[in-house]
């Protein structure tokens, strides 16, 4: 039995002193921010192994350890400890300490076999247990929610995965609800994530690879996809940018979104985040690679494509003429969101000739006794709007009634009678206002609720033609984005005509032949030729002839 | 030289589209109704079967050195000091057309929408969004560039549905009353304009099916072609030939009279045309800004045309602000030294190097 060395065991004392605030924390040269727990071997004494871990994690409240006798191993003492909330206490109880100490002997026909190999194979019941050789990857297991086993006379440790994270129930997805299609999104539970994706794709090639991110939190981030359909230089470009992530913590899926993203200062959203399985399930069957956070229901999908930001899974669910016409709307809306005030300035103040005569005379009216030009008009109500949005979102709810109440009032009547804004332009700010919420994808409706601005700023200044730059601007910087690689106006730009069909319209299921041609060189087909159904032939009677 | 990235044979008729038409379809009406009147609908005619003689002969040229553009292979066609002169003939070329550009659409924002701003914003603002897509590169500009030539080409077509019941026949009457001459004079212009198809063989190392280098420059140019004659009859039909030669932005004129029976509220619907046609003209003068800082660069042996973007813009925007003192010096100069200029160059340089290429055709095949 190789004893512990001094030097590892300097190295802790240390590390306790600093710890507990004896010494200062030596930082060498301020790179890291936390001192590891040192490498240290376990002694073959449990009470010199059980003081070590008390130092180390005693004092945390929800820390508790157990000791017992292995009755099989002739009463030898064992302890057994965790942290109480985030593993399965009946669990621990049932497959661990029941088992260590009622068992009264191990299998006969294992000879020379130590006390640890006989605990794991006959004693204990839990279906993943580990062993742990140093002290440091036992606590990183305990602290991940693994039940630690130490027993006398034996220099190395168990842990056992019981874990039991808080995990709240399959939801209806609150950012993308749908009426025809499944009504279940994702949780902030990973496992279970996966467990509805795997339900969706039952199929061996799904695979799910995991890596654990942040130097802290340790948090668990899957990588999820179809081998055979993901290109592999794809998947290894997905975990080498994951990788490359040295990071204290991930808390939400959103830090890797801006730390992975091809173009980091680009307003728009390059990584596809969603709550519902069914679109996971979709993007990783067209050969993408979906990236699930643990603690988030927000799960990314890559590479993506601007098309697919404004369109819905429920377009594929209902025939495909609604879904054309829902995807028409939905674009039409985004211009909207988009242009409106600007277009709205633009016309009013430079192009007057564009308008009825009629009309011009009733906006002329209606802006009589505004003191101020339309753009402080406009800044103004849609300063009021966004935040109003921002307050119906973040104020407790007993509150909610209370300020739409207030705002109503003052957006819909108080201003136009103080004279403050027109009455025309409070139908722009609210149409725009609720064009703005058809976006499909939450990070998609921002980027255009943020693109507005300098929009209306160009348009009120240049009219027309400052619109035109404005969108100008924006074409080249979408066509200029890649989203891992792939062009983000792709099958619009570089164009492939038989893609379209599956962009601004939803085309027949039939005619959905072959995969995308951005992700896809060939092995594009994915279904069958001739699938348009027709009536048969014959007409089926019961009972009777034709 | 850097990569600068790979365009489809379908990019690349685009891009020539776009080199060509935004500026034809506005100033080609008048210039050659001024000189042709009624019969001003031939020249384009005349002018396409030279457009096509000179687009091929461009794109087969530039076959000969598929992966070399005409700055790189001119040199190694015409000996070393001869080759970069060439080079450097068809760098001011592109030059030229740059700062005509600029101006010419200057002119029409402050003439024709905006008359009291002065004609540095417009420049500026358009040189800025040309700066952003050339900087952004080859790949790009051909993107954005599909998406706008499409949208103009829908609003050409949308021209011919509504102008057509407004056509007045007896507006090309009498036919050749004054004979064939003012009718091949007047074609110059449009001759100038379908030569700057020689664009092509800047093009050529880019392009990721070389074999359809040809097709996809004569297609562009025929495409131009059928743009040009809606353009001319529709403004000729409409206004007649002898006011057509009075504006120097005919097809707009028509644009701004353009009614819609039964919807009486629609009308002086021309501010939409004119934010089309900013991306259409944004096309021209960044695909054009393009190749000829990409030229210059190669010209230099340069690895990268980046860093001469942004001093170059700024010294064309002066140029082309200061280079002509009022509209009626500039509408001249259009009319009358920008056609043969670079017509000349266009017709003249690019046959010759054709001509040295069939001459030393064996000697080349023998060197590949």
């Amino acid at each position: 039995m190789k004893s512990r060395d001094t030097d590892q065991m300097d190295n802790l004392l240390r590390y306790i002193d600093a710890y507990r605030g004896d010494t200062a924390v030596q930082r060498s040269g301020g790179s890291d921010p936390l001192p590891d727990i040192p490498q240290v071997a376990f002694s073959p004494v449990l009470d010199e192994n059980v003081g070590l871990i008390q130092t180390l994690m005693g004092d945390n409240f929800d820390f508790i350890l157990r000791r017992v006798r292995i009755r099989a191993a002739g009463g030898r003492r064992a302890a057994v400890f965790f942290l109480e909330e985030i593993v399965d206490t009946v669990e621990v109880s049932e497959t661990i300490l029941e088992p260590l100490a009622h068992f009264a002997s191990f299998e006969p026909g294992e000879p020379g076999q130590d006390v640890m190999g006989g605990i794991v194979e006959s004693i204990l019941e839990a279906a993943a247990v580990a062993e742990q050789h140093d002290l440091r990857g036992l606590l990183e297991a305990v602290s991940t929610g693994q039940v630690g086993l130490l027993v006398d006379g034996v220099d190395r440790a168990l842990s056992v995965d019981v874990r039991k994270y808080v995990r709240r129930q399959v939801d209806i997805p609150q950012t993308e609800s749908s009426v025809r299609g499944p009504q279940d999104g994702f949780t902030e539970d990973e496992y279970l994530n996966l467990a509805l994706i795997r339900q969706r794709i039952r199929s061996p090639h799904l695979v799910a690879e995991s890596l654990n991110l942040g130097r802290v939190t340790s948090t668990v981030v899957g990588v999820v996809y179809i081998r055979g359909l993901a290109a592999p230089s794809l998947v290894h470009e997905v975990k080498s940018r994951l990788r490359r992530l040295d990071v204290d913590a991930v808390l939400e899926s959103g830090y890797i979104e801006e730390l992975t993203k091809d173009d980091p200062l680009s307003p728009f959203p390059l990584l596809l985040s969603t709550e519902r399985p069914d679109r996971v399930a979709a993007g990783v069957l067209e050969g993408r690679v979906a990236i699930m956070v643990s603690n988030t229901p927000f799960v990314l999908v890559v590479p993506t494509e601007f098309t697919s930001m404004v369109s819905s899974p429920e377009d594929y669910y209902v025939g495909f003429p609604y879904g054309t016409i829902i995807r028409m709307v939905r674009y039409l809306a985004l211009g909207t969101s988009l242009f409106l005030p600007a277009v709205y300035i633009a016309i009013t103040t430079f192009h007057q000739e564009m308008l009825p005569t009629e009309l011009i005379l009733s906006i002329a009216s209606a802006r009589e006794g505004v003191p101020f030009p339309s753009i402080v008009e406009l800044l103004i109500m849609e300063f009021l709007f966004e935040a109003l949005r921002e307050a119906g979102i973040r104020l407790p709810r007993p509150f909610g009634q209370a300020v739409s109440i207030v705002g109503a009032l003052i957006i819909g009547q108080a201003a136009v009678q103080a004279s403050l804004v027109s009455p025309l332009l409070i139908i722009v700010v609210a149409v725009t206002g609720i064009a703005s919420f058809i976006s499909p994808i939450f990070s998609m409706g921002l980027a255009m609720r943020f693109l507005r601005f300098p929009i209306t700023l160009l348009g009120a200044t240049l009219g027309l033609f400052g619109v035109a730059v404005g969108v100008l601007a924006i074409l080249i910087h979408l066509a200029g984005l890649r989203s891992f690689g792939v062009p983000f106006m792709s099958p619009v730009v570089p164009a492939n005509l038989t893609d379209w069909k599956d962009t601004f319209v939803r085309w027949g299921m039939w005619t959905m032949e072959k995969r995308p041609s951005q992700l896809f060189k060939s092995g594009r087909r994915r279904m069958a030729r001739g699938l348009k159904p027709e009536p048969p032939q014959e007409r089926f009677r019961q009972g009777g002839e034709r | 030289m850097r990569e600068e990235g790979r365009i489809s044979s379908y990019q690349a008729m685009n891009f020539i589209i776009a080199i060509i038409l935004p500026t034809a379809i506005l100033v080609l009406p008048s210039l050659t109704a001024e000189r042709a009147a009624e019969n001003a609908w031939l020249s384009p005619v005349i002018a396409f079967v030279l457009g096509l003689g000179i687009a091929y002969v461009a794109a087969s040229l530039a076959l000969r050195f598929p992966d070399k553009t005409v700055i790189q292979f001119a040199p190694s066609l015409l000996g070393p000091v001869l080759g970069k002169i060439v080079g450097l003939v068809f760098i001011g070329y592109f030059f030229f057309i740059t700062i005509v550009v600029q101006r010419e659409f200057a002119e029409l924002m402050t003439n024709l929408f905006y008359d009291r701003t002065p004609n540095i914003v417009f420049v500026g603002l358009l040189t800025g969004l040309a700066v952003y897509v050339v900087y952004k590169g080859l790949e790009v500009l051909a993107r954005v560039n599909d998406i706008i030539i499409l949208l103009f080409l829908f609003s050409i077509l949308f021209f011919l549905v509504v102008v057509i019941k407004d056509l007045r026949p007896q507006a090309f009457l009498p036919f050749l009353g004054e004979g064939i001459g003012p009718v091949v004079f007047s074609a110059i212009p449009p001759a100038a304009w379908f030569a700057e198809a020689v664009v092509i063989m800047m093009l050529v190392p880019f392009l990721q099916d070389k074999g359809k280098a040809i097709k996809a420059n004569i297609a562009a140019v025929t495409i131009v072609f059928l743009s040009l004659m809606i353009i001319t009859v529709g403004t000729i039909g409409i206004l007649g030939s002898s006011e057509t030669a009075t504006f120097h932005f005919a097809s707009f004129a028509v644009v701004r009279r353009i009614e819609f029976a039964g919807l009486e509220f629609f009308q002086r619907q021309d501010a939409l045309f004119m934010a089309l046609w900013v991306g259409a003209m944004l096309m021209k003068l960044g695909a054009f800004f393009y190749v000829g800082v990409l030229a210059l660069s190669q010209w230099f042996n340069l690895r990268s045309y980046r860093p001469i973007i942004v001093p170059l813009a700024t010294f064309f925007t002066v140029l082309s602000v200061q280079s002509w003192d009022s509209f009626s010096e500039f509408a001249l100069f259009t009319g009358q030294t920008v056609p043969l200029v670079i017509g000349s160059v266009a017709y003249g340089v690019t046959l010759f190097l054709f001509v040295v290429a069939m001459l030393r055709r064996k000697e080349l095949d023998g060197k590949a």
